[in-house]
């Protein structure tokens, strides 16, 4: 075992339990000695590549939109159920449905393209002020549990009240404990390299410093930051009272009923349709057969298309035939000057756009957004050859909603999102694809600019989660803009998604002798939001240096159990 | 394929897989397939089974990933991990009580190397001798070379609890009769080899 890391678990060891030096002689053979019979395991890089491809090449919607379970599950089963002779009844059925429903409502191509009319016509309907109920709960669920990673944005609402001990502030902290030592650690890891059959995940290659330990020649010793943020921005003004919060209509059924039509007049090989009763499609996949073809999955439920590969077609056998081979998998990785330029890209991403005549009205110019900010990482490696550079690239169209450019609640573009495959130099999926159909309704909105300036301090929604330590970092914020962000909101088992106004401050000092990922801060500007933010900040939960003392995170059991 | 994803990333690869975007679970999918099979392996000790349970996981985790709402997903894999494995066992034991191979008789491919028999019995009888929990703690730390921070995050649990556990599996390590044939374990070996 590497002496460096046998040193520094000793030392952790006896920072809380000094009595055990006097047995140090002791412990360090049984630490090494178990250390040294770790097991070879035999990871073998070609079932990996084979299992991804067999796991990914299952249509991405039916499995991957947070619907309620019930729903989720009807569809799917049935035809994961089915044979094949089924499926390819059911697929030809499918495209049927579609040609019929494009013809009997009118969809043909215009000069700009066309929007799939998943349900009615594109629309804002203006609703009653406050209709979309509390927003408080979002804070609280997507806040700092979404800094800390533990709601994801989808976990906020009433479902995460219930579900937590403590409720609260209380909450909050726990998840802020316990993942605050996941910020820190990962704040000082990067991107690594894959490892054919080294016995050693590559999670060594970067530790957070300890006291007294001796870095290791193989080791990228990165110290253990915290962040403090400072607002040097022009003085702000906020002089709106109130403004619309949007919430994106989703499927009434109609359509679904309408395909469904379709099926009463067909039997299946082994099966009497009109056995059942009030059949409704609630999702249909298509796969392209052929080279780097795709998967076209509509989703009912959600209103959603998706575009992903059809994995099948897009396998590199040279690559799955590396096996154990590093040196042979190590011709496959990407190099810095491999990934096209950002103009390239989004060229790339804009013609798959037109190819499948899919609008851009509704969505403002492309960007290119980097997948795992390897950038960064390269920049600031010691060994580069160690950073992995991501096979693939997004381009993001940020969604228009009231003419002003969508976020999500790290800062980042929210909209149309094409995947590149960078080793194929090809457009391989589309998501976010959905009829332009909104509800808005106002809420209050703050005028407090030193409520706003305070939570933007803070870490905004994110929080400050790298949690504490003596080495402090002052990250500056730039002047804000208002935007729309994009947050979800689970209510009677379904998740509804809102676009709240925000204000997103951009963060101009990214330290460049360590990583940080985060590029902006976002603040909501509702009134309730914004106090529930502060709120959270004073109690410590998301935002203090030092996390609060916590209990089991009850959390975990639901995530758990989702997956049982 | 990246073994460590960066935080932030990880979160914005989650919600955008639970968008529909392949492209971004199979980013997911790179960046612990390596750890969850090693750790599904150091709990079968068996290839054939730790490939086939590592298959069901990332199988059920895509299907599920829609419905993953809380905490962090790299603990969530483990999570599911543990308990594809206590299935496995349970499919295959009568026992409820069984939580991977250690408490198992000696047996399967692992075992079947003569070479490796010998140390690993050694290595079985300490595992043995711990609770489950612990021997998961041992599999991470000095097998994983997970940090105790992202242990604690894992499980659930904070770092003072992970490491004070970890501490105590160590020296019930020692107090055990186990101790000797660890600490000799390559000179028994020797003698043993050479008197046979």
């Amino acid at each position: 075992m590497d002496q460096s890391e046998l040193k520094k678990i000793l030392e952790e060891l006896y920072r809380l339990e000094p009595d055990l030096r006097g047995q140090e002689a002791a412990i360090i053979k049984v630490i090494s000695k178990m250390a040294d019979w770790r097991p070879e395991t035999g990871f073998d890089r070609a079932f990996a590549a084979r299992l991804k491809a067999e796991i990914l090449g299952q249509p991405a919607a039916a499995f991957s939109v947070p619907v309620s379970k019930n729903i989720k599950n009807s569809l799917l089963i049935n035809f994961t159920l089915m044979n094949k002779k089924m499926l390819a009844a059911v697929g030809s059925l499918a495209v049927l449905g579609l040609a019929a429903f494009m013809l009997t409502n009118n969809l043909t191509p215009k000069s700009d393209g066309w929007i799939l009319p998943l349900g009615q016509d594109e629309s804002v309907s203006v609703l009653p002020d406050g209709a979309f109920g509390s927003l408080a709960g979002l804070t609280a669920g997507s806040g700092a549990g979404n800094a800390s990673g533990a709601p994801l944005g989808l976990g906020a609402g009433p479902e995460l009240a219930t579900n937590s001990a403590g409720g609260g502030s209380g909450d909050l902290a726990v998840r802020t404990q316990a993942d605050a030592g996941v910020s820190s650690s990962f704040a000082g890891t990067s991107l690594a390299a894959p490892m054919a059959d080294s016995p050693k995940p590559a999670s060594d290659i970067a530790v957070t410093s300890v006291s007294g330990v001796a870095p290791d020649a193989k080791m990228m010793i990165l110290p253990y930051y915290s962040f403090k943020y400072s607002y040097v921005g022009e003085p702000l003004e906020l002089s709106d009272t109130s403004g619309d919060v949007y919430r994106r209509l989703k499927g009434d059924g109609e359509l679904a009923r309408r395909f469904s039509g379709l099926i009463g007049g067909l039997s299946l090989p082994d099966l009497d349709i009109k056995s059942f009763r009030n059949l409704k499609f609630t999702n249909i996949s298509l796969a392209e057969d052929r080279d780097q073809g795709l998967l076209l999955s509509l989703d009912f439920n959600e209103d959603n298309i998706y575009l992903s590969a059809n994995w099948e077609k897009w396998r590199i056998p040279e690559r799955e035939a590396c096996a154990g081979d590093q040196a042979c998998w190590d011709r496959f990785r990407l190099k810095p000057e491999d990934v096209p330029a950002d103009a390239e890209l989004v060229a790339m991403a804009d013609e798959f756009l037109a190819d499948h005549k899919i609008s851009r009205a509704h969505y403002g110019e492309g960007r290119v957004v980097e997948d795992g900010n390897w950038r960064i990482m390269y920049a600031q490696a010691t060994d580069q050859s160690q950073v992995y550079i991501p096979e693939y690239a997004s381009v993001v169209y940020p969604l228009l909603i009231n003419g002003e450019e969508a976020h999500d609640q790290s800062g980042s573009y929210a909209g149309l999102r094409v995947s590149i495959n960078l080793l194929k130099k090809a457009a391989d999926g589309l998501s976010n694809l959905s009829p332009y159909r909104y509800e808005s309704s106002a809420y209050s909105l703050t005028t407090a600019v030193d409520a706003v300036i305070k939570a933007a301090e803070s870490g905004g929604w994110n929080g400050n989660w790298y949690g504490g330590s003596e080495n402090v970092q002052t990250i500056e914020l730039g002047t804000p803009t208002r935007s729309y962000v994009q947050i979800w909101q689970y209510k009677d088992n379904r998740s509804q998604e809102l676009f709240v106004p925000a204000l997103i401050f951009p963060v101009l000092n990214p330290p460049a002798n360590f990583y940080y990922g985060q590029r902006s801060v976002v603040v909501p500007l509702v009134q309730e939001m914004l106090d529930e933010l502060n709120s959270r900040s004073v109690n410590g939960g998301g935002s203090s240096g030092q996390p609060m003392p916590l209990a089991e995170p009850t959390i975990m059991l639901k995530a758990d159990e989702a997956a049982r | 394929m990246a073994d460590i994803l960066d935080r932030q990333a990880e979160i914005d690869l989650v919600r955008r897989a639970q968008t529909g975007e392949a492209a971004a679970f199979g980013l997911l999918y790179d960046a612990h397939i390596r750890k969850i099979y090693d750790f599904i392996y150091y709990k079968t000790l068996h290839k054939d089974t730790a490939e086939d349970l590592t298959s069901e996981v990332f199988t059920k985790v895509w299907k599920n990933i829609g419905q993953f709402k809380e905490g962090s997903f790299s603990a969530w894999l483990y999570k599911v991990a543990r308990n594809s494995v206590i299935d496995h066992y349970r499919r295959h034991k009568e026992t409820m009580d069984i939580e991977d191979c250690w408490d198992l008789a000696v047996k399967d491919d692992f075992w079947d190397h003569l070479d490796e028999r010998l140390k690993v019995e050694d290595l079985r009888r300490a595992m043995a001798d711990l609770k489950g929990p612990d021997r998961e703690l041992i599999i991470m730390r000095l097998w994983q070379d997970m940090s105790f921070k992202e242990i604690a995050a894992q499980l659930g649990k904070q770092e003072g609890a992970v490491k004070m556990a970890f501490g105590r599996a160590i020296v019930r390590l020692q107090d055990k009769v186990s101790l000797a044939l660890i600490i000799l374990g390559p000179e028994i070996i020797k003698i043993w080899t050479s008197q046979n």
